[in-house]
């Protein structure tokens, strides 16, 4: 099948969830399942909530397909959805754990340093090194931080595309980029000091 | 260029950074080191977008429609309608009870309140007379009796 008839399929799907027809939304949710999936596992990073928050995202995308006005891709306007919901989920999560590397538990902060002391990524251990490292410092920013870089830094999505789903001017995605990988880099300066690690 | 539009740059141009950062790379040792560290964070971000996401279980969406028919709304939606309600009222209960303490604190007269009855009152015959120009005898209280000569007056005038 051509893509304009994909797109014509889709529309036809949305045209019919909007008047309420339950079936043809279920063809929509197996089109974007896994963009969904996808997009929730990246943003979250727990594999064990991805399938019911991804549900979640396709109920509120159900509730408000009525306001879908095909401005922008139904693929856009599911991915902000998603992105909203998945940030609430960050926000709520956050409020109630640790924010800063000084307040990790022994434990994690042992992990780390194991793998802090490695000058460059050359072999498959090194690189789970620098993996679970980043993965520990997204982990630890702020909501908005780990939102915007994912989009950009683990999606690959371009500038304009994130502009997009997150309702923002290109320049301003700049420059909240440029702020949240420099308190990315900060964190784990802060952190090498107080171990006196060297990478 | 600046440290700031370097690190910007290096940020956001991949592995091949153009002759000008290259060049303030050498010479400044901050912007080494910065550049080292996100070489460092940036392939372990490239290592995680390498992980797979779990696949949606089989028959996800069928499931999925099946609970929209029976009006199943998850738990997680559900606290987040009484958040997002719960904050609604309390923020129309500070509207209300900031209104009433206008209301109450706010004096019977003013410009909110309109103007109270004395400051419309017409001015009185002492404020006439005390204007600071000559005034015509003809126009003063009393006849026949008179403070300025004619002449006086209108020499005033000019």
């Amino acid at each position: 099948m051509s893509s304009s008839g994909q797109e014509g399929q889709e529309v036809e799907w949305i045209k019919g969830a909007q008047g309420g027809d339950r079936e043809a939304f279920g063809l929509l949710v197996q089109q974007h399942q896994r963009r969904v999936f996808s997009l929730v596992f990246n943003l979250v990073r727990r594999p064990n909530e991805v399938e019911d928050l991804a549900q979640e995202v396709f109920i509120k995308a159900y509730r408000a397909i009525r306001s879908y006005n095909f401005k922008a891709s139904f693929a856009a306007w599911i991915s902000r959805i998603a992105v909203n919901h998945c940030y609430d989920f960050l926000r709520r999560e956050r409020s109630s754990k640790v924010s800063y590397y000084w307040q990790i538990s022994e434990d994690a902060q042992r992990a780390i340093e194991a793998h802090a002391g490695i000058k460059e990524q050359e072999s498959l251990e090194e690189q789970t090194a620098a993996r679970e490292l980043a993965g520990r410092l997204l982990e630890r920013a702020p909501a908005e931080d780990r939102v915007i870089l994912t989009l950009r830094e683990i999606e690959g999505r371009p500038i304009e595309e994130i502009a997009g789903i997150l309702n923002l001017n290109p320049s301003t995605v700049k420059v909240r980029l440029h702020r949240a990988r420099k308190r990315m880099l900060e964190d784990l300066q802060r952190w090498r000091k107080r171990s006196g690690h060297a990478m | 260029m600046r440290c700031d539009q370097v690190r910007q740059t290096l940020e956001e141009s991949g592995e091949a950074y153009p002759a000008p950062v290259l060049h303030h790379l050498r010479h400044c040792p901050e912007c080494a080191a910065y550049e080292h560290h996100w070489r460092w964070v940036r392939a372990g971000l490239l290592a995680l977008a390498r992980e797979t996401a779990p696949e949606p279980s089989l028959g996800f969406a069928r499931r999925l429609i099946r609970r929209l028919e029976e009006g199943f709304l998850p738990m997680r939606l559900v606290g987040e309608f009484f958040e997002t309600a719960g904050r609604r009222v309390v923020y129309f209960t500070l509207l209300l009870a900031t209104v009433l303490l206008l209301a109450i604190a706010l004096p019977s007269s003013g410009p909110l309140r309109g103007r109270p009855a004395r400051d419309v009152s017409w001015p009185q015959p002492e404020i006439v007379a005390t204007r600071d120009y000559p005034i015509p005898p003809s126009e003063l209280p009393g006849a026949g009796f008179s403070l300025t000569s004619e002449s006086d007056v209108s020499g005033g005038q000019k």
